[in-house]
């Protein structure tokens, strides 16, 4: 889905250029990229079981981070359809992300156009976070 | 004649404000919470997170001065603030309201330029100076600021040269800081649980609509299963027609489901914003060097400014204790001597009838100068700093003094100008650069 017409609010503007669900087979993983305009990065990645990886894990503040993460990594239940992630941004010391999400191939090929959310989060405000949500499919 | 009307205009102005004042200053809720744009189920669900929390923060940082140097006659400021622009400013007085250059004639506009050593490092480096490894890494070059521009004598037309350095000698509220990258720390802390959160929400409410829409038949067009339905609540359009379908019932219950997991969205909120305000109330001192060379037979001025700034709550106030030299060169009488002056700083958080994105700034100014060879000055200002867009601000201020640096009678004034923050409006206007590219 491609969103080019930004959704404003007080929490944050959304400029979404891709953005769909993924359904990951063995071998496959996600690739993430995260870039930052600000001074100290705040974000997160998780599911409602746990967060997969947040600014402070991934090492000192930087403009890029990327993180490999793979199917196995999923925590998808036996009775679940699918599970939601979402990346959770606070903008007390930036003032924009950009997320880019792409389906890659055991070797690091991207699958496909690949895309599963291309994005940017900004706000000027310290005060607000912003969230992204997307469902991920790792049963067969 | 001009004085005559504009001294009771003066005191009617500061009377209105008081009353004004405090009920502006009151907390008011979050200004919007739901998108103005189109909106998919995250969007709708932030939006009903928001509207469960409500509750309304400071968004001000009101010490950073872009406008032009206290010390600049026609400056809308009486008070020299600690902080400058982390990138670049342009202060501008548009207007003195009172001004009498000659006859009906305007005098010329005075303008400045700060930078900081840090704008000039970045651009000279060719790195960019929002990459936060460059900004953690250069907090040293943040701390000084440059001013240059003129100053237009009251009442003439000459353009008189500005000159001045800044060392921002402790600056608490750098956010590169060890302490304050704690504060920043606990804000991570306290958003991984939101992020679960908005996860387990997300996955309640996806699950709940496409149960409650199927029973009731009123699944959207190609809709079988659940992932179908996914794939729907990621377009607006779709959404929207999904939201239009509900209940009211329905949408009650995904506020039900929302409520459950709220506590770490409140804990977000209450943890930042305890971060934010312990960043910008925290003190700053600065030191500054300001030189006015003037033309004619006006003296050259040299100032050496000590600037205190401690915010308080949402407001804040700054002091400044000043060393001042005139020479006259070989023509007259050198003379030399002090000023103290003092400002408080009101956002008007309560007030915002035009839905700025930012509260105007209410500022009250006091200064006293006291020079060998001339009865002391003493100058208090009421201020209104309205913000257009992202840094952009217009400044209109009324000032009263006992007497002018020229004239032994006394003096009221009414000023207006223009304020560019760049590192504030930098973004908007890259974006923009990028958009049309």
């Amino acid at each position: 889905m491609a969103n080019d017409q930004p959704a404003v609010s007080s929490r944050c503007k959304k400029t979404r250029r891709v953005l769909r669900n993924v359904h990951m087979q063995d071998g496959q993983h996600l690739h993430y990229f995260v870039t930052v305009d600000g001074a100290t990065p705040v974000f997160s990645l998780s599911c409602r079981h746990k967060t997969h990886f947040s600014a402070d894990d991934l090492g000192p503040p930087v403009k890029n981070y990327e993180k490999i993460w793979q199917k196995s990594d999923a925590d998808e239940e036996a009775g679940q359809d699918g599970e939601s992630y979402a990346f959770t941004t606070a903008f007390a010391a930036a003032l924009k992300y950009t997320l880019r999400v792409e389906l890659h191939d055991a070797a690091h090929t991207r699958v496909g156009d690949g895309v599963i959310v291309d994005a940017d989060y900004e706000s000027d405000n310290p005060l607000v976070s912003c969230n992204e949500a997307f469902v991920i499919r790792t049963k067969p | 004649m001009r004085n005559r009307l504009l001294q009771p205009a003066t005191l009617l102005f500061l009377i209105l404000c008081l009353p004004v004042l405090a009920l502006a200053q009151a907390a008011v809720p979050d200004k919007q919470c739901s998108p103005t744009g189109p909106q998919n189920l995250t969007d709708y669900v932030e939006g009903r997170i928001c509207e469960n929390l409500r509750s309304r923060v400071d968004q001000t940082d009101p010490t950073k001065q872009a406008a032009p140097p206290a010390a600049a006659a026609n400056s809308t400021s009486l008070v020299e603030r600690s902080s400058a622009p982390d990138l670049l400013g342009f202060g501008l007085d548009f207007l003195n309201l009172s001004d009498k250059a000659a006859g009906d004639k305007k005098s010329a506009t005075p303008k400045t330029l700060t930078f900081s050593a840090y704008a000039l490092r970045t651009k000279l480096a060719g790195k960019d100076p929002l990459d936060p490894k460059v900004y953690n890494d250069n907090a040293k070059w943040r701390s000084v600021s440059f001013t240059v521009g003129y100053d237009v004598p009251e009442n003439s037309n000459d353009r008189d040269p500005v000159i001045g350095i800044k060392w921002l000698a402790y600056n608490g509220r750098d956010v590169s800081s060890k302490d304050n990258r704690t504060e920043i720390g606990k804000i991570q802390e306290a958003l991984k649980p939101a992020s679960r959160n908005f996860a387990a929400i997300d996955d309640d409410v996806r699950i709940y609509l496409f149960t409650a829409l199927q029973k009731r038949s009123k699944l959207p067009a190609g809709v079988v299963q659940q992932s179908d339905f996914d794939n729907k609540i990621l377009s607006p359009t779709d959404t929207q027609l999904i939201l239009d379908s509900l209940t009211d019932d329905e949408k009650k219950n995904i506020d039900r489901i929302i409520l459950k997991y709220i506590n770490a969205f409140r804990t977000l909120d209450v943890t930042t914003r305890n971060a934010v305000q312990a960043i910008r109330t925290r003190p700053q001192l600065a030191l500054s060097f300001t030189t006015t060379q003037r033309k004619g037979k006006r003296p050259d001025e040299y100032a050496g400014t000590l600037t205190f700034d401690k915010g308080m709550g949402t407001n804040s106030l700054s002091i400044n204790g000043s060393f001042i030299m005139k020479r006259n060169g070989i023509k007259g009488k050198d003379s030399n001597g002090g000023q103290f002056a003092a400002a408080i700083h009101l956002p008007l958080n309560g007030f915002n009838p035009l839905a700025y994105r930012d509260p105007m700034l209410f500022s009250l100014e006091a200064n006293g100068t006291a020079m060998t060879g001339t009865a002391p000055i003493f100058k208090a200002q009421a201020k209104l700093t309205i913000p257009i867009i992202a840094g952009m601000e217009i400044p209109i201020s009324v000032s009263v003094a006992n007497r002018t640096e020229f004239v032994k009678e006394k003096e009221v004034k009414g000023k207006f100008g223009f304020t560019f923050d760049v590192s504030k409006a930098l973004k908007a206007f890259r974006d923009n650069f990028v958009k049309i590219q």
